[in-house]
Parts: C-alpha cells; structure tokens; sequence
C-alpha cells in the first residue's frame, strides 16, 4: 500500500477501535458525554478511511474492488456509512456501534493481513457493470452486517432488561429496523445478481455457471429471501426473528471471505 | 386436482420448496467442482481421492442442478411461486380487501384528551392526515366521530406481485436457454486463417448451424503494468462469408456479435513457430500454442518412423539465468526463450534451450524457434435465455423496490365530546412496522392534544 494510504488506514482503524471504547463505556457508565465523544471518533474515523480510500484510487487508477483487501476496505466504508447514515435517520440507534466497529476492524484487519499490494485493474474487472455489481454487493453487506447487529442487541437486550443493557433502543424498534435493513439488502443484493449475470454474458458468454461464488451469492439471497417469508408467512418476530438475521449472515460471510479458502473463485480464466 | 391446487396455493409449502432448494444448494456447494479446477487437478482428484471424485461428479453444484431431483423441485417452486401469486391476486380483486386487515397485525392504541371543541380537534386531525398524505373517510354518529385513514395501502401488494412476476420469468430463462443454446469454443493463432465450423469445438449444439465464414485474428496485443499484472487484451477479427467481409473489434468484456452468435475472448498466449528437420527433411513446421505458462506443453508429434516421438516446450518471455536456475522477469517478450524437450516411449532423448531465431541440434533432429506470435481462445454463444433473463429482471427488480418501500398501516381516530373539551382515541394497525407507526402516530396525538406544531 502506499505511504499515505497507510498512515490513514491505521488512523482509521485505531478511530474505530477508539470509538468503541468510548461507545462500550458510555453503555457501561450510563454516561452520554462518551457515547456523544464515540460518535464524533467514528466520524473522524470515517474521514481517514475515506481518505485511504480516495488515495489507493489515485495510486491505482480504479476503486478498490480488487482482492480480499480492497473488498475489505471498500466493504468496511459501506458499513460504517450504513451505521451513520442510520444513526442520522434513527438516532436511538447510536448504540449500534458497538457491534459494527468491531466487526469492520476484523474485516480490515483481515485484509490488511492478505495483502494490500498495489495493482492496476485487471481486463475482466473493466466493465461498467463493475460499478453497478461492487456497489449493490456493499450495499447488501452492510445492510446485513448492521441487521445482524440489531439481532445481536435485540437478544441481548431480551436477555437482561435492567442494567447496562437497557439503554439499547426498544426491542420493537430494534426488530423492525432488522427487517427493513434485510429488506433493503435483499433488493440491493438482487440487483447486484442481476448485473453479475449480464457482466457473466459479456465475460464469459453465460449468465450462470454455478460456479462458487455464483451459487453462494444465490444461497445468501436465498437465506435472506427465507428469512423476510419466515416473517411475512409464519409470523416469526422478536427472539426468532433476531437468531435469523444473526444465522443468515454465515452465507454472506462465506460468500465475501470464506469461499478462497475452499475453491477458485470463478473460473480461472480472465 | 383440487387438493393439489391447495397444496401449491399454500404460502407455507413454498416456503418448505424453498428451504429444500436451499438446501440442496448449500451441500452441493462443498463438493469441488471441474468448473474451478485446472484439469490437471481434476485427475489429480480422480486418482488420489476417489470417494471425493465420485460424489463430486454426481453431487456438485454444476452436476447436481442437472439433475432431476433439482430440475423437480425448482418446477414445483415455479409453481408454488405461480399459484400463490394468482392467488393472492385473485383474491385482492374479489375482496378488495388488504392482507393485513384479514392477517394477523400489529396493533396499539394511544388516547388522551384535547380542551379544544370536536370540531376544532377534527379539522386540525384531518389537515394533520392531509399533510401526511393519508387517505382517509370520517363517519359521524350522535356527536361522535369516526376517521378511518389508511396509508401505503396498495404499494406493498402490488410490489409483492409484481417482483414474484418477474422471479417467475426469470425462472424460464433456465428452460429457454437449456433448448436454444449453442455453445463451443475455438482457438486461433495470429494470422491464421481457418473456417469457423472446422476450428470450432461444440458443447452444445451443432457446428453445421454457424455461418460459414473463414475466420483470422490479427493485431492481437497484450499490455502489461510492471511487466507482471495483466492489463488489456485485445486484437482484431477478420470473418469473411459468402456475403459479408468485416473486421471486428474484440477485448476481454467486449464480445463480437456475429449475426447473434456472441464471440467472447477467453484466453490469450503466446505461439511459438518452430521448425525440426531430420537429415536436412522438415519434419515438423507448426506454431505451438502455449497454454501453460508455468508448467510448459506436450505436443505429439505423429510421424512414419519416429512413432511416440514427443515435445515438451517451456516459454520464458524475458528469460534469465542464475547459475542453474532458469526464469522469466516479465510476462512481455524482451528476451524470449523456448526450452525444448524430446521424448520418446515416456524417455526422455534430448534437450535444448533456443532464443527467437536461432536453432540447435536437439538430439537427431535441427530445431529452430523461428517465430513468436499470439494465440487467443473464444467461446461462441447464443442462446434465447438472455433476453428472458433481462426481461424478468426489468419486471422484478421495480417490484422489489416498491415492496421495500412500502409501508402498509392503518388508523382509527375515534373522538367524542368529554367533560372538558374532546376526548380522542388513534387506534392503529401496521403490518411490518408497529414500532414505527406508533412513533409517528404517538407524535401526532400528543401534537394535536397540545395544539402544537404538526411533527411525527
């Protein structure tokens, strides 16, 4: 990586990490002032992960959509931007940092560690579906992410209802914005199939092969599509409804950093 | 047949169908799969674990969805997916009637008490539902008044419907292309000229239904950042019928359409022109296309005499020796060298290393390596399933979006005189989001009760 895009990465994930702690104590201390100062970290975070972000593109030549570790930092901005733009529209959910931040400092971390070496675009990635494909992908990743922590809150919540714990938003509130944020990444996540298939014609002459990452894309939209039926058609709300937006994060998860360990990608050529 | 109506039409066993899919998918998923394996991995696989081949051959995602138990149950969720749609609209148009009133709904009931008169307090209810864009009917009895306002009503079901619509047509882009599809591949090497339907190797379909054209590949260029990392691919087609002669412009993510026909590029190497003679007679005068650039090609060399004569080439583009270790610095031709290696019966009878344009004895036999070109790899397509696939697409993905959007609920303003102005009950209904329709209509009451500003 390059030297600037270096020193903002790592100012950017020592913000998040800082921002969590602020978040964990302003929970644990019922103290606003830390929650208020946690917010502005992660913003300030935010900045330097942007930052990062429009560096390595100057670098480079494109937007990092390349490999584990552009995915990771493209993909950790689409969730922490998730989190603040939700933060703006429902401020009872501030608190939500506390699961996000610690999630997107994993993810950078793991691709931080994969490798951040600087490479120009390569032939199969130079399509405008690209944009319309990497795009709707975060937008359904973090929308996932950020329901699965609304799931994570609701039980924890449920669990203990005095305390610590009870300064998380109401549990009503907490299962709704879960199923409006599965909702929209069941949209976003549709549409970034759907341009994968036509880029897939352009790339390789087929929409669908069924290659890993293909069947792994359908089989978490598939999970989630189970996920918004199990709600509308058998009624499943509050404790189950929240174990299902926790459980049907495992195929995003696989889909996006699982599926190199067991298989190529796509085909091996171009 | 009426049972079986009721079964598809039953919301629950679609749900069940879908869960199966699912499942099938997720376990297949596990098994490796030719599609992302080299071949030689792929034997590899058949001979060091057997077990593992077997079931991947038959229970891999690419195998499997071939299969009939896949093919059954993706039919019967096609029409699960078909009879509860018809069914729902069916049912929408005879009762006009939303799905949540019939369904179980959230509901909560805010009340409280204005010092305004009823009339005041109803005017400035319906101005607050009017701002709001609410639809809404007021009925009046004996003093008391009744507001029946309703929002989001119809942009949920119709969303609904139409995304189910278009999963549907998307569904029939799998049986379309699997009855029109042709699909095979052909390679060329630059400046070569040869007929379409000779080259081509089919998948699926017959050869005998492309056009007859003679078909060339010329300006075939590659750039390379750093001198490793691959950066564009591109060249030019001739193809010339009987009644057309065009050049076409082709890149990888950017296919030749051919009368329908999609050409995309696939591969791309380079191709080594190599002579051997044998006591002065050419023996072999051919361009070797070089697809291995790591492990180096075998090539047989059939002739009268010289039967299981074999030829093993290794490319290295920018070539370099360090003591005996031989390597390439780049992937761009500055120094290109071909290793070369004859076997006969498995043995190994010599070796030699050539740089462009020079020659050696290599055992019996004068090899030159005269001449570096490109090769580049196609797939031919076509197929009806895109257009079908589009189409579904175009249908769904709005339906999707409304469906998301929307947000069907429902109100009940009851109002009476009370002993010091109106009293007032909201009584409200939402399908998805009681938490938020209490929000808002929670701001609206206490809004109303205080006579203050209009905020949800």
């Amino acid at each position: 990586m390059a030297y600037l895009e270096g020193i903002l990465v790592w100012a950017a994930i020592g913000l998040y990490s800082f921002s969590f702690l602020l978040f964990l104590s302003g929970l644990v201390f019922k103290k606003d002032f830390f929650l208020r100062w946690g917010y502005i970290a992660c913003l300030a975070g935010f900045a330097a992960h942007t930052g990062s972000i429009i560096s390595r593109w100057a670098e480079t030549g494109h937007l990092p959509v390349m490999m584990t570790y552009e995915n990771s930092l493209f993909g950790t901005w689409f969730i922490v931007l998730t989190y603040i733009v939700m933060r703006r529209a429902f401020p009872l959910s501030r608190p939500f940092a506390v699961a996000v931040l610690p999630l997107a400092v994993l993810i950078l971390g793991n691709g931080i560690q994969a490798g951040a070496e600087l490479q120009p675009l390569e032939p199969p990635y130079k399509s405008n579906w690209l944009y319309v494909h990497v795009l709707f992908a975060w937008f359904a990743f973090s929308s996932y992410v950020t329901a699965f922590s609304a799931g994570i809150m609701y039980l924890l919540k449920a669990r203990a209802k005095k305390g610590l714990l009870s300064r998380l938003p109401e549990l009503k509130l907490l299962d709704e914005l879960s199923f409006r944020l599965i909702l929209f990444g069941f949209f976003s996540e549709a549409i970034m199939i759907g341009s994968g298939a036509i880029w897939a014609h352009g790339l390789w002459g087929r929409y669908w092969g069924w290659d890993p990452v293909e069947t792994w894309s359908l089989i978490s939209w598939l999970a989630y599509g189970l996920n918004i039926h199990l709600r509308i058609t058998l009624g499943w709300s509050g404790k189950r409804a929240a174990w299902l937006a926790i459980g049907s994060l495992f195929g995003v998860i696989f889909l996006f950093f699982g599926l190199g360990y067991i298989s190529e990608v796509h085909t091996s050529i171009f | 047949m009426k049972k079986l109506w009721r079964l598809f039409n039953s919301r629950k066993f679609a749900v069940y169908l879908l869960f199966v899919f699912f499942s099938i998918l997720v376990l297949s998923s596990f098994l490796p799969s030719k599609l992302t394996m080299p071949v030689e991995k792929w034997i590899e696989l058949k001979k060091e674990r057997p077990v593992i081949f077997w079931l991947s051959e038959r229970f891999s995602t690419p195998y499997v969805v071939k299969g009939a138990a896949f093919i059954g149950v993706s039919f019967f969720l096609f029409l699960s997916t078909f009879a509860c749609t018809l069914s729902r609209l069916l049912a929408r148009v005879k009762t006009r009637r939303l799905e949540f009133e019939k369904e179980l709904s959230f509901s909560f009931s805010v009340e409280g008490e204005s010092p305004e008169a009823i009339g005041d307090f109803k005017a400035r209810a319906l101005d607050a539902l009017r701002a709001k864009k609410w639809d809404f009917s007021v009925s009046e009895d004996a003093g008391a008044v009744t507001v029946e306002a309703e929002k989001g009503r119809d942009s949920g079901f119709w969303g609904s419907v139409v995304f189910h619509a278009g999963l549907l047509v998307c569904f029939l882009a799998a049986p379309v292309t699997a009855l029109t599809v042709l699909r095979g591949d052909f390679i060329l090497t630059e400046g070569v000229t040869s007929r379409l339907r000779e080259v081509f190797v089919s998948e699926t379909g017959k050869a005998s239904s492309l056009p007859d054209a003679d078909i060339t590949v010329g300006g075939l260029k590659r750039v390379y950042a750093k001198g490793i990392y691959d950066v564009d691919f591109r060249g030019k087609m001739r193809i010339e019928g009987r009644t057309f002669n065009r050049e076409f412009p082709f890149s990888v993510n950017n296919p030749i359409d051919l009368m329908g026909y999609q050409i995309t590029l696939q591969e791309f190497g380079y191709s080594a022109g190599v002579v051997m003679e044998k006591q002065g007679e050419k023996v072999f005068d051919y361009f070797l296309n070089l697809r291995h650039p790591v492990a180096g090609d075998y090539f047989d060399l059939q002739r009268e005499g010289d039967e299981g004569l074999k030829l093993y080439a290794l490319f290295f583009p920018d070539f370099f020796r360090e003591g005996n270790k031989l390597g390439t610095r780049s992937k761009e031709p500055r120094n290109p060298v071909l290793v070369v290696r004859l076997f006969k019966g498995g043995e190994e009878i010599s070796k030699g290393l050539l740089k462009l344009g020079e020659e050696a004895m290599i055992g019996d036999y004068r090899v030159k390596f005269n001449e570096l070109r490109n090769w580049a790899g196609f797939i031919v397509v076509k197929e009806s399933g895109v257009p079908v696939l589009a189409l579904g697409m175009l249908i769904g993905l709005p339906g999707l979006l409304v469906r998301f959007l929307s947000n069907e609920r429902r109100l009940e303003i009851g109002l009476k005189p009370g002993p010091s102005g109106t009293k007032f009950a909201y009584k409200g209904y939402s399908r998805y989001y009681p938490a938020f329709l209490e929000g808002e209509v929670r701001g609206m009451a206490e809004g109303l009760k205080e006579g203050g500003d209009w905020r949800t």
